[in-house]
């Protein structure tokens, strides 16, 4: 009985070798060379909902005007799962020739080999980014080498329910507002909102918004050996919230999982609160929700308060696309890419749905087309006023930060809902950012 | 794996022993059990068996996912035992959920059960009515909907609300509550359950019963004495099914907290905390070491079951 | 138990003898009370499917001032220019494809469990077991490579292969709890009368088990059809999607959400499990207590 036992131990041993070490090899294939022809077929993977779809449709049908030897497919899913899929992909090695990322966890990827520099395509011409700011390239890059060619920037600001506000009695908020003076605002506004209506979301659980607090405090958010701000800024960061959740000026706690919902079931989208962060094109997203909800409003947009008016807090996020190490049609994929970035009429097609357009070229086509909706146009509008007034600001990205992301929240919950005080909230997370960011 | 495998589950666990009818084996009964087999020992050291090893060795190595796995020893598990709280608190949220979902769909399953197997009118009906709700599982439509039954200004406290009942507690958005409404969400579901036990009371020979009624057995007396044991295998399998389900519950608790688990990971089933680390964190070999563990944990209550089942576990191939 | 001299009963009333007019009364008042609580959120979601996206945090049934029916157009166009018909084409394959090979697999493999002595059957019905226990995302990974060396990538085989092997333990597990339920006597009457193994599984055990081979249909059918993480790991193309992939879909947490369409298509996704579960569930009733022992 025993030998038998072994012997069949030792059988499933053997079969699952081949899968060990299948695991120990993925990731270290030597990147293939362009052909620099378009003539393959790949598939172009990103995340979103179907009129994203349909319009990255629009555009695939233009480029095979374009390049009639070449074939692109598209494959979409939702944020999250898509993700998901591509970590299981990018295991295995079967990621798709094009794929969506993002500044927020893209660096995970280059830093293990999973994307390939795209510098030779550069150099070569094949992928143009002449039309695109340095800074906004920047994004993509991983120690000097480019990883992700960036097709769309958002920046978070501040949205204010327009209506709710002057119905409050109060001034409009302005674009250089400190911390403290926000915070006096809302109460002002509060004082004027009916029962059950609040001044603001919460944003203490939300990374970008705590990313604007530290950057504004003159501070930056990461350096070589992990976390560059002090413990105590994230302390005060966690207490102003608590403070104006005590006084009611936002939210109860017990909503914040409204907020991690759709965009159109957050508090500000439903009119239960007359502020919140938001990225550009989300806005707009808000506004419809605000109608269908019956309470039409306009959403308005100012800075994020910085402690010092001069420093910008409000950060620029990048969504780009990039070509795995293991696409073997590269030549393709650049064509592609460079096709997404520069063609003005895939642009127009497009209409910087994911992120507001790099090439500036192409903006300027936006803003002046008669088809371009007025949202759209409002969106890359707003971002170049940024732009031009230098009211952005970057921040590194590091491999762990979707990690530090969920840990915000998290700990920011167990404090808020008093199981645990404001010190050891603060202290957990840096020791979780020990480890994520290792 | 390994307790499951030194310790085969009790008598009544796998068929009753051989030789307790015929004192050997045949060798005709060798080979076709194993024909019979088959299909299931190939898919077991073909598709099972590969992966299920190969997450055991992941378990004992730092993994990245995207990196190589590089031996890590027991790391992974005594970080799990020493140096982790939220896997005890993900720990004491499966069993929570656990001790009050399984025996509760069980009381709701086999009442509707018992109820509309007794040649009820409109029996069609009633049955696809009740199963209806574990039809649509765990749909993104269904995260939306109980946000909307279960928050302040919800559908349940206006309900309240009109018999009197002020409040605006947030069932769903506050740590205490919110695992309760999973918990409803999960009862709500027992429609499988039911479905199982329906099939099971169809299997009762109606001339037991009858035979019973000639003895002037009562109807409680009947459901005690003959329903219950004849329906014990059904009633065992239903629980050890749910248990197992609960301890790898994922998925509804994935779309109504949006993969956090959240609030304040009062809902952070193990499976999420697994997911989280392996998929969030990237730190596959932890969380394959999570999944073992879980193994371990769930191989040890199904023995107890199996156990316990020696006992109580009728079946109708025993004399 | 230890006769074997039950009469042939037909006829669609088993059971013990029914109730007397209050008790059944009082019977109904239950069923109808528990089943309007339970048919609540189905409605709810019926009246969100005819509402406009804006009005979707109406906890009401009726759908009122913002009727449409631009959730079901919309929704019915599908994702990436493949028409949600197709989807449900596709879901429809995949999930009678795992029903007949689950019906297959698990069946011979329960049989072997309840029925037949063979060595190390209580090591394999262990092993069986523990299938169940580790949690699918630890292996997700590894089958993934599996599957992808074999090019099943955009493929229903990573679908239907497990199943035709058995690996649904679950079902497994089921069959054998029910197919022991199944009197011994029977066998051996059959065997008297000349059959072996396969006799006795064809023509004792699979028509007595009816009730448990229609529950293993109509399970793994609607498991197949709500099944998510499968199609999202393997299929890439567009026409091979099935439905859950597309319901996703229409939800997106950083853009805008098509609500309006996701509970219109949840609603015509359900039709198809609705149907096989009223076709099948006419077996279901079939037990022993209905079609009887043949002594």
């Amino acid at each position: 009985m025993r030998t038998t036992h072994r012997r069949r131990l030792s059988a499933t041993l053997a079969s699952a070798t081949a899968t060990t070490l299948a695991l120990a090899g993925c990731g270290s294939a030597e990147p293939v060379a362009s052909t620099g022809r378009a003539d393959g077929s790949i598939t172009y993977s990103f995340w979103g909902n179907p009129a994203r779809a349909e319009k990255v449709g629009t555009v695939i049908d233009l480029f095979a005007a374009a390049h009639p030897d070449a074939d692109v497919s598209v494959e979409v899913a939702e944020y999250l799962n898509y993700i998901e899929r591509m970590t299981v992909r990018a295991a295995g090695g079967g990621l798709s020739c094009a794929i969506g990322m993002q500044s927020t966890f893209y660096t995970r990827y280059a830093e293990q080999d999973v994307l390939r520099p795209l510098d030779d395509l550069i150099e070569s011409g094949e992928i143009d980014v002449s039309q695109i700011p340095d800074e906004v390239l920047e994004a993509g890059r991983v120690d000097g080498t480019q990883y992700m060619i960036p097709t769309g920037t958002f920046a978070r600001l501040l949205g204010y329910n327009v209506d709710l506000v002057a119905e409050s009695g109060a001034p409009p908020p302005t674009d250089d507002m400190t911390w403290d003076a926000y915070a006096d605002w809302l109460r002002e506004v509060q004082a004027g909102l009916p029962e059950g209506v609040h001044a603001t979301e919460i944003e203490a659980p939300n990374m970008f918004s705590f990313t604007s607090w530290v950057i504004g405090h003159g501070e930056e958010m990461f350096d070589e050996g992990g976390l560059a701000f002090d413990q105590e800024l994230l302390e005060e960061w966690f207490r102003f919230w608590l403070d104006l959740t005590d006084e009611g000026v936002t939210v109860p706690v017990d909503m914040l999982a409204e907020q991690n919902a759709a965009l159109e079931l957050t508090p500000l989208a439903q009119g239960a609160a007359a502020v919140g962060t938001r990225d550009i094109p989300q806005l707009h997203i808000t506004e419809q929700a605000l109608d269908g909800a019956g309470r039409g409003s306009e959403i308005a947009e100012v800075s994020i308060p910085s402690p010092d008016p001069g420093r910008s807090a409000n950060v620029l996020g990048t969504n780009g696309i990039s070509i795995p190490t293991g696409c073997d049609q590269v030549g393709t994929a650049a064509a592609f890419i460079d096709f997404f970035v520069n063609d003005t009429e895939a642009a127009l097609a497009f209409q910087s749905d994911n992120g507001i357009l790099t090439n500036t070229r192409a903006q300027e086509a936006l803003v002046d087309d008669a088809d371009t909706p007025d949202s759209v146009r409002r969106n890359v509008t707003t971002l170049r006023e940024l732009t031009d007034s230098g009211d952005l600001t970057t921040t590194t990205y590091p491999s762990g930060l979707t990690t530090l992301t969920t840990e915000l929240s998290r700990l920011y919950q167990e404090a808020a809902f008093g199981q645990t005080s404001v010190e050891d909230a603060a202290s957990a997370f840096f020791t979780a950012a020990e480890r994520a960011l290792d | 794996m390994t307790i499951t495998m030194e310790r085969p589950p009790g008598r009544s666990a796998a068929p009753p022993p051989p030789g307790r009818r015929r004192p050997l084996r045949s060798r005709r009964d060798n080979l076709a059990g194993y024909l019979f087999l088959s299909p299931w020992l190939l898919g077991f050291f073909l598709i099972i068996g590969g992966p299920m090893v190969a997450s055991l060795y992941l378990s004992f190595t730092d993994y990245s996912v995207l990196g190589t796995p590089e031996w890590a020893g027991t790391d992974n598990y005594e970080r799990m035992l020493t140096d982790d709280p939220r896997f005890w608190a993900s720990l004491t949220v499966t069993l929570t959920y656990l001790l009050a979902s399984v025996p509760l769909v069980q009381v709701f399953a086999l009442f509707l059960a018992s109820l509309l197997n007794r040649g009820i009118g409109g029996l069609t009906f009633y049955r696809a009515v009740f199963y209806v709700p574990s039809l649509i599982g765990g749909s993104v439509a269904i995260a939306i909907l109980w946000r909307f039954l279960f928050e302040g200004d919800g559908l349940l406290n206006n309900a309240l609300g009109s018999v009197g009942v002020d409040t605006s507690h947030s069932w769903i958005g506050t740590p205490d509550t919110a695992l309760g409404t999973l918990v409803v969400l999960n009862v709500w579901q027992f429609g499988a359950a039911m479905i199982i036990y329906l099939a099971g009371l169809r299997q009762i020979p109606a001339e037991l019963y009858e035979s019973a009624s000639v003895d002037g057995a009562g109807r409680a007396r009947r459901y005690w004495s003959i329903t219950l044991p004849l329906l014990s295998p059904v009633i065992f399998f239903n629980v050890l099914m749910n248990t197992v389900g609960a301890f790898q519950a994922f998925n509804t608790a994935y779309i109504v907290s949006n993969g956090t688990g959240g609030p304040a990971d009062s809902t952070l089933f193990y499976t999420l905390y697994l997911y989280q680390r392996g998929f969030v964190d990237f730190e596959m070999g932890y969380a394959s070491a999570l999944g073992w563990a879980l193994l371990v944990l769930v191989a040890a209550a199904a023995a107890g079951l199996f156990a316990l089942s020696r006992r109580v576990v009728f079946y109708g191939d025993e004399r | 138990m230890t006769t074997h001299t039950f009469t042939a009963r037909r006829g669609r009333k088993a059971g013990p003898p029914r109730a007397t007019n209050p008790r059944q009364f009082l019977r109904h008042l239950t069923l109808i009370a528990l089943g309007v609580v339970m048919f609540y959120p189905l409605a709810w979601m019926l009246g969100a499917s005819l509402r406009d996206d804006g009005a979707i945090a109406d906890p009401g049934v009726w759908p009122g001032d913002g009727f449409t029916v631009d959730g079901y157009v919309e929704g019915w166009r599908g994702v990436s220019g493949v028409a949600f018909g197709r989807f449900m084409l596709n879901s429809f394959l995949v999930a009678a494809l795992c029903v007949v090979a689950n019906l297959i697999a698990c069946s011979l493999a329960a049989y072997a469990f309840a029925r037949v002595d063979f060595r190390l059957r209580r090591l394999w019905f262990a092993l069986m077991i523990g299938t169940l226990m580790l949690p699918h995302h630890v292996i997700l990974i590894p089958q993934y490579m599996m599957f992808r060396e074999l090019g099943w990538i955009d493929t229903y085989l990573p679908f239907v292969v497990p199943k035709l092997l058995a690996t649904d333990a679950f079902f497994v597990f089921l069959l054998v709890q029910f197919f022991r339920a199944i009197p011994r006597e029977l066998d051996d009457a059959a065997r008297l009368d000349g059959c072996g193994h396969l006799g006795i599984f064809f023509r004792v055990i699979l028509p007595l088990a009816k009730p448990a081979l229609a529950t293993t249909a109509i399970f793994t059918f609607i498991y197949s059809w709500n099944d998510f993480f499968t199609p999202l790991i393997y299929l890439t193309d567009p026409d091979l999607y099935t439905v859950p992939l597309a319901l996703r879909s229409f939800i997106d947490t950083t853009s805008s959400s098509a609500f309006g369409a996701l509970f219109a298509m949840s609603v015509v996704s359900l039709l198809p499990v609705l149907g096989v579960f009223i076709a099948f569930q006419r077996l279901l009733v079939e037990g022993i207590a209905t079609t009887g022992l043949r002594g």
